[in-house]
């Protein structure tokens, strides 16, 4: 099975986790107009390459994103949400399994 | 081989029948160009010619005619959504079905076998309910049965109450059934050519030229070709091909997987599937069982096959047939089946004008043949979006108007 | 004395499957629990249910520092746990979160504790006990993470899973939290799954057992093997 490295369990079969799509900036709910955020929640840029996505530990709960090459099925990053999004905590626990 | 065989075979008298346009180059211009000759493009080409005159048409595929999807699919063939606009468009693409072998001069093997979809659950028991009203409603042949009735229905389906997830009910669909995937493709193909469409295998498109937003001409890697109308007929690619024009989608790639046992003599009449535990079957007139499940877990554009889904559908088929426990697995495929949110076509007109989209087909597109390539033809040759398609148009997005059949396709496509 | 589970308003979920085979029910402080069975494995693994053990959980920003307070040691990293003087096994979840389980004997004060500090606290932490939505059984013997191997693809032998080490992870196909945990001189390990698939799991268990002569034991079997010792 293949393997994802999730940064707070580990390698863990991919089976373990749940996607959650492209990452996408989310306009201001305030600021656009209905178009823009129809775009924002249905529309996908669907790209044939790397890009970058949302993932999930399902047993954890645990949201983390990951760079992930959509042809190849190659997964070249996983990190934290931190690292992207300013004003998260930035708590980064180990990324090795903990035995 | 007799002597008599060959004189016969290599005699002027009968020439060789060539169904497909034979290589040729392509021409500088044409009023047409589709793109893509899966079972939708050349059915799209084949309602033009036949119907509307317009015969100037060039079907581009990047690799060979009904080589995508179309030869992949599981050739589920049903009309029992939700959704009364779901349900009136599937509706006609099955009756459509049912005349097609006349239709086209070409046998497609259609089979009125009839659907049983299983609950398992009372909440599914409620949307059987509500599907089967709205279905009779629109003169489509669905009722909820009960455990007897399904046990009459399919004989050797595990009803036992000891199972994980009992069977309570079904939703049962005469209307239902199937048909020989690969023919159809061809019929439609075969049907367009010989009307003068030209069909251009190994024809990949690269890139797509517009002018002041209307359709100028595409690109492939055999040259450039200029056109009046586009329309792009991709499935898996959509995203991809319609980048190429400027337009995003509604549209999220997904490999689709199903795998084929070893023939059996007949033992399973109706088409089954289970969304519950997320598996369908059905068996083909050669014998084999046909046997599929949800799309995989996650975005991907490769056709690999996964060992994961091969144990997921074995565990799951073996809860409701536990004879297959002996059964060989022949094959295991894939298919990559662009998802739309609300599971539901993407079909009409695009922000490029002239440009015309057929796309969002995602696991449930073959039995949608026939009709999106009547009506996507009476769009382009009139200008005017048929109001049987009317609903599925790319703008219901920005109008929150989505029409939801995710319900009615889970696992049953 | 046997008690009868149908009796009482705390019983496992299971407590059919245990009458049908032959158990002999116990009360502990109102709940109903297994002592034994009509016939017991011989030496191999053993899987008991202990889905009423006394156990709580807690997790927010200020999760540490309420343990800290009430407990004098607490599991450094994520996917750790530790064994306090108490015989508590408290695990950490994650950065933030953490389970606590009772010992095996049904006398364990430390929970009650935790519970009372997080009844009192104002603090950023709220209580997450996996008590009623989650079933508890531990499994014991030389052959547990065998038996394991057929069901979850971590590799939970000694040398790749250390004594205390958690993993939160895919048994059976559904989610699961294993602790390993020694009972008394038996290796074994925790394991909670949600209540849903409570029967369901117990069964897979079962199954997986079979292979290596084990099955289901009551509470007896821990402290025969503290008698041993
Ligand atoms: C495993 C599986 C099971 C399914 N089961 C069912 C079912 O039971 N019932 C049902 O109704 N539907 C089912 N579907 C969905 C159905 O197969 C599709 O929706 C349908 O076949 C789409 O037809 P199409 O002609 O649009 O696409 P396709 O048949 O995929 O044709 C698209 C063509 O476009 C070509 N192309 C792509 N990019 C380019 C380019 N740049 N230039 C030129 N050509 C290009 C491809 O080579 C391909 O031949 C299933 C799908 C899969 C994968």
């Amino acid at each position: 099975m293949k393997l994802l490295h999730c940064p707070l369990n580990g390698p863990r079969n991919i089976s373990e986790f749940t996607y959650g799509g492209e990452v996408h900036a989310m306009p201001d709910p305030d600021a656009c107009d209905s178009s823009e955020w129809a775009e924002y929640v249905f529309f996908d840029d669907n790209r044939a390459g790397v890009v970058t996505e949302w993932w999930c530990h399902t047993a954890t709960s645990f949201w983390f994103l990951a760079d992930r090459n959509t042809v190849s099925d190659e997964i070249m990053r996983t990190y934290l949400p931190a690292e992207r999004f300013s004003g998260l905590a930035a708590a980064p626990p180990d990324g090795e399994p903990s035995s | 081989m007799p002597a008599a065989l060959l004189k016969y075979a290599l005699s002027r008298k009968y020439p060789a029948r060539h169904a497909f346009t034979r290589r040729r180059d392509l021409k500088k211009r044409y009023d047409v160009v589709i793109i893509g000759a899966g079972g939708h493009g050349v059915a799209i080409a084949y309602y033009l010619s036949k119907y509307h005159g317009i015969k100037d048409i060039a079907i581009l595929d990047k690799g060979y005619v009904g080589g995508g999807n179309t030869a992949r699919n599981t050739a589920v063939i049903r009309s029992n959504y939700l959704t009364e606009e779901g349900v009136r468009f599937y509706r006609e693409s099955v009756e459509m079905f049912q005349g097609l072998s006349n239709e086209l001069g070409f046998n497609i093997m259609f089979e009125n076998r009839g659907q049983l979809t299983l609950a398992h659950s009372d909440a599914a028991i409620r949307s059987f309910r509500w599907r089967a009203e709205v279905n009779q409603h629109m003169g489509v042949r669905s009722e909820l049965v009960d455990r007897k009735t399904i046990a009459e229905l399919v004989p050797n389906l595990n009803l036992s109450e000891d199972s994980r997830f009992p069977i309570l009910a079904g939703l049962w669909h005469a209307d239902g059934g199937t048909a020989r995937h690969d023919a159809v493709a061809w019929g439609y193909a075969s049907g367009a050519c010989e009307r003068g469409a030209e069909l251009h295998q190994c024809t990949e498109v690269t890139g797509i030229e517009t002018k002041c937003g209307r359709i100028a001409a595409v690109n492939t890697n055999r040259g450039r070709i200029e056109c009046g109308i586009a329309v792009q007929a991709v499935a898996g690619m959509s995203s991809i091909v319609a980048d190429m024009a400027g337009i995003r989608l509604p549209i999220h790639s997904f490999p689709l997987q199903a795998m084929v046992t070893q023939p059996y003599k007949p033992l399973l009449g109706p088409l089954v599937s289970s969304p519950h535990v997320h598996v369908y079957i059905q068996q083909t007139s050669r014998g084999e069982f046909v046997i599929g499940g949800g799309s995989d877990p996650y975005a991907l554009y490769n056709t690999r096959s996964t060992l994961e889904m091969k144990e997921t559908l074995s565990a799951a088929i073996l809860e409701l047939f536990p004879f297959l426990g002996q059964a060989r697995v022949l094959r295991q495929w894939a298919g990559i089946t662009d998802m739309t949110p609300d599971y539901s076509p993407i079909m009409g007109e695009s922000p490029v004008e002239h440009y015309y989209l057929d796309a969002g087909w995602g696991t449930w597109g073959f039995k949608a043949t026939p009709i999106s390539g009547k009506t996507m033809a009476e769009l382009i040759a009139t200008g005017r979006t048929p109001d049987i398609i009317k609903p599925f148009e790319l703008e219901r997005f920005y109008r929150f108007q989505q029409i939801n059949e995710a319900g009615a396709t889970a696992a049953s496509h | 004395m046997s008690a009868y589970p149908q009796n009482s308003l705390r019983r496992s979920q299971l407590y059919r499957w245990h009458h049908e085979h032959g158990a002999h029910f116990a009360n502990i402080a109102n709940l109903v629990v297994v002592n034994n069975y009509d016939s017991e494995r011989g030496d191999g693994p053993g899987l008991c249910d202990l889905s009423l053990l006394p156990r709580t959980g807690l997790k927010g920003p200020d999760a540490i520092r309420l343990l800290q307070s009430t407990v004098d040691d607490t599991p450094m990293e994520p996917n750790q746990s530790i064994l306090t003087s108490d015989d508590t096994r408290i695990a950490r979840l994650s950065l933030e979160e953490f389970l606590l389980l009772g010992s095996v004997d049904f006398e364990t004060s430390e929970i009650a504790m935790v519970d009372q500090a997080l009844a009192a606290t104002s603090g950023m932490t709220y209580s997450l006990p996996r008590a009623d939505s989650h079933c508890l059984f531990a499994l014991k013997g030389r052959d547990s993470p065998e038996v394991l191997a057929k069901l979850c693809a971590i590799d939970l032998r000694p040398g790749w899973f250390a004594t205390g080490a958690v993993a939160q992870t895919s048994m059976a196909r559904v989610n699961a939290i294993i602790i390993q945990h020694h009972f008394a001189a038996e290796p074994g390990f925790f394991l909670l799954a949600d209540s849903a698939s409570t029967e369901y799991l117990w069964t897979c268990l079962l199954d997986a057992l079979q292979e290596f002569d084990g099955g289901a034991v009551g509470l007896d079997s821990f402290r025969t093997m503290q008698h041993k010792e």
